[in-house]
């Protein structure tokens, strides 16, 4: 296990999130759509701009590349 | 927005279902978007409401009553359908309503009971909700949706776990199929016969470490109680998105998408709008002419006010109908689908230049097809403040009605580069809406960061006839309330001024005034000065830009009756008045007609574009942005018509 930014997981990595950083309204927002501390999910793909899409729960979210260098994950083997 | 549920529920009467009777425990329905919580409303109370599968499209207040029967006697429910809210943290404007309605506990429409709408597949995120909202000391019923979908991934839920888990009732409902609506109102009843819970009193914790204890909470709850068989399983949806997200591809299917949107507005709606147009200039004001003849009222003002004011004016609005139709029915397809928040995160990154997040990027483009829908097509934002800033950037796009202005125009001044010109007037309003976007967000917004995207990607889905339609509908009865009474008001005051004889002119009586005569020309004569510096302060350009205020369309029908010629019979044959029009141009500008007639272009492309746009924008964001936006279009358009004509009158 390795634990890094999820802007450095490739693509179809499991991970697990450690911990979102930034502001706490944005961390909120994350909460809320399942992608806490403690989490598992899933890279499941890169978008145009530069950002991705995260599987956590059965739902799909998607994130620009700012946010994915403010979310540190644990990366599974 | 809502501040009140009875005064929404008043004046909307349509969107309604029947009132419950008095003394009905009043129990509201709470959840995120996109879970079912309207199509459940709809199927509790029998009532029509705007739904549709983009996160804040429920933003009013549906009120109804519930009417089922329990153990052979029947109850009665009376209903407020909230606006969606992912918490109550209310991050989102839209969110404040329900949450303020919920958290004071004097509020005047305080529900006796909630019934949160919980969406089966993102469990976690709906059972947030229900701890916040159980902290406040309300009843609460958990009504479990998208069992089938939770199943399709792979989660198995034991519902009486759960529930002991969170201490709440659920109950399996699903919204489309109408199934457990008996169960529910049952679960409804019996919370509603023990008293409320005590509130749980916050001791000034950080809100932070409150959500942390909550989303803990809710975790070993779902622990205890769900299995899943396959995570995050790849889906059709995903494969879909493999293409419709991909860098290059993507970006290039959502031009491709609204390449069809615009194509299928112009194509489809622009031979259905001369029809029309046709049909009212023709039979429909030589049926009226007869008829007025037969009342010997043809040479009075009567035939005025009804031919030019009443007729024209109705007859404009209803131009725009079918244009309205197809926008708002496309606009419906792409909500429903789920295609408008791929389309979002597409082009966010090139949207994020001007502060606008991506999704704003199709009122922009709409707007090049016409303005009206455009602006109502800023409702796919759910922040309200890129709503009010887009809806002040599409009228800087250049819309097909200025189009026709441009070709005439062009065709007059530049016979051999018609093309060229025009073209460059649409790189001009790209270049507008840029700047100006710019220019806001670097002074009236200057707060306001460019916000990280983080969106929740609903799945695909086939769009149902029924909810497109009722979208639809909704939208385009919304748009001819408002508009409606606007457009026939303005072209009537216009005819009103153009019919009356202005003061010190002679000969002349009400309803029988040559142009020149009237007020309109005196008012047009006094404004005229203003563009002076221009370059083209006379009145006869001058009455045409104050005729473009109602529409652009209006502009050449404006300059063909004020050069007493026949209208051109196309805009690309400007025939005698050219000459005309060049002559006046060419005395307006000391000599420096080619200066002029750009500054002249710009100002058209720049300013107000209709008062149907104003309409919409007052619908939309309100009498107060709709005004700042007036003056700022004008202050935009004259500055820079008389930059123009200045700097290029002394190079030419």
């Amino acid at each position: 296990m390795t634990s890094r930014y999820l802007v450095d997981a490739p693509t179809s990595a499991h991970v697990t999130i450690r911990e979102c950083e930034g502001e706490s309204r944005y961390r909120q927002r994350l909460m809320e759509l399942g992608v806490r501390p403690g989490a598992r999910a899933t890279v499941l793909q890169r978008t145009a701009g530069g950002g991705l899409v995260l599987g956590v729960n059965g739902a799909r979210i998607a994130l620009d590349r700012s946010m994915t260098r403010r979310i540190e994950i644990d990366e599974e083997a | 927005m809502t501040t009140s549920p009875t005064s929404s529920a008043n004046c909307h009467g349509g969107a309604q279902g029947r009132p419950a009777s008095a003394g009905s425990p009043l129990v509201a329905l709470v959840g995120a978007p996109n879970v079912g919580k309207s199509t459940l409303f709809n199927g509790l109370t029998g009532a029509k409401r705007d739904m549709g599968n983009w996160p804040g499209t429920t933003v009013e207040v549906g009120r109804g009553g519930w009417r089922v029967s329990l153990d052979s006697r029947v109850v009665e429910f009376d209903m407020l359908d909230l606006p969606g809210a992912y918490s109550l943290d209310a991050l989102s404007p839209d969110e404040e309503l329900t949450r303020d309605l919920l958290n004071d506990p004097h509020a005047e429409h305080r529900p006796d009971a909630v019934i949160i709408v919980a969406d089966a597949a993102r469990l976690s995120r709906s059972l947030y909700l229900v701890s916040q909202v159980q902290e406040l000391g309300i009843r609460v019923i958990v009504a479990l949706t998208m069992n089938d979908i939770a199943e399709a991934h792979g989660f198995a839920i034991d519902i009486p776990v759960l529930a002991r888990a969170m201490n709440v009732p659920i109950v399996r409902v699903d919204p489309r199929r109408r199934t457990g609506f008996t169960e529910l109102a049952a679960a409804v009843s019996m919370a509603l016969a023990s008293p409320a819970p005590q509130p749980i009193i916050n001791d000034g914790a950080d809100d932070f470490a409150r959500s942390e204890e909550r989303f803990t909470r809710i975790g070993r709850a779902i622990d205890e109680s769900v299995t899943s068989t396959a995570p995050d399983r790849r889906t059709w949806t995903d494969r879909l998105d493999r293409i419709a997200l991909a860098p290059v591809i993507g970006p290039l299917a959502f031009l491709l998408v609204m390449w069809a949107v615009f194509q299928l507005t112009t194509t489809v709606a622009a031979p259905i709008q001369g029809w029309l147009d046709d049909f009212f200039t023709g039979p429909v004001t030589a049926s009226a002419t007869s008829l007025l003849e037969l009342l010997h009222l043809e040479t009075t003002w009567v035939y005025g006010l009804v031919v030019d004011g009443l007729i024209a004016g109705v007859g404009m609005l209803l131009t725009f109908l079918p244009l309205m139709a197809i926008m708002f029915l496309l606009l419906a397809l792409l909500e429903d689908s789920g295609y408008m928040a791929r389309a979002a995160v597409v082009t966010d990154r090139t949207m994020r230049a001007i502060g606008l997040p991506g999704r704003a990027f199709l009122p922009l483009i709409v707007g090049f097809g016409c303005n009206v829908p455009a602006i109502a097509a800023t409702r796919v934002l759910p922040n309200a403040r890129h709503r009010i800033l887009t809806a002040l950037l599409v009228p800087f796009t250049s819309c097909s009605a200025r189009l026709t202005v441009y070709v005439l125009v062009a065709s007059i001044f530049f016979p051999g580069n018609a093309g060229t010109v025009v073209f460059v007037m649409y790189l001009i309003s790209i270049a507008f809406v840029i700047l100006v976007g710019l220019f806001l967000r670097g002074t009236l917004w200057r707060t306001m960061g460019s916000e990280p995207l983080i969106l929740d990607l609903p799945p695909y889905q086939h769009p149902t006839v029924r909810l497109t339609a009722t979208v639809t509908w909704v939208r385009l009865r919304g748009f001819l309330r408002t508009a409606g009474g606007i457009i026939v008001i303005t072209v009537i005051a216009v005819w009103a001024l153009q019919a009356t004889p202005a003061l010190g002119t002679t000969g002349n009586s009400f309803g029988d005034v040559p142009v020149q005569d009237s007020v309109y020309a005196s008012v047009s004569a006094s404004i005229a000065p203003v563009f002076t510096p221009a370059g083209f302060g006379d009145w006869q350009a001058t009455s045409a830009l104050i005729v473009g205020f109602v529409a652009k369309e209006a502009v050449i029908s404006s300059w063909s009756q004020t050069y007493a010629t026949a209208e051109p019979a196309s805009p690309d044959t400007p025939g005698d008045m050219g000459a005309l029009v060049r002559a006046d141009f060419e005395a307006s500008s000391g000599g420096h007609t080619t200066a002029a007639v750009w500054a002249f272009m710009i100002f058209l492309l720049a300013y107000t574009p209709c008062v149907a746009t104003l309409a919409a924008q007052k619908r939309e964001i309100g009498l107060r942005w709709t005004v700042f936006g007036i003056v700022l279009q004008l202050t935009v358009a004259w500055v820079v018509a008389v930059a123009v004509f200045q700097i290029g009158s002394r190079l030419g």
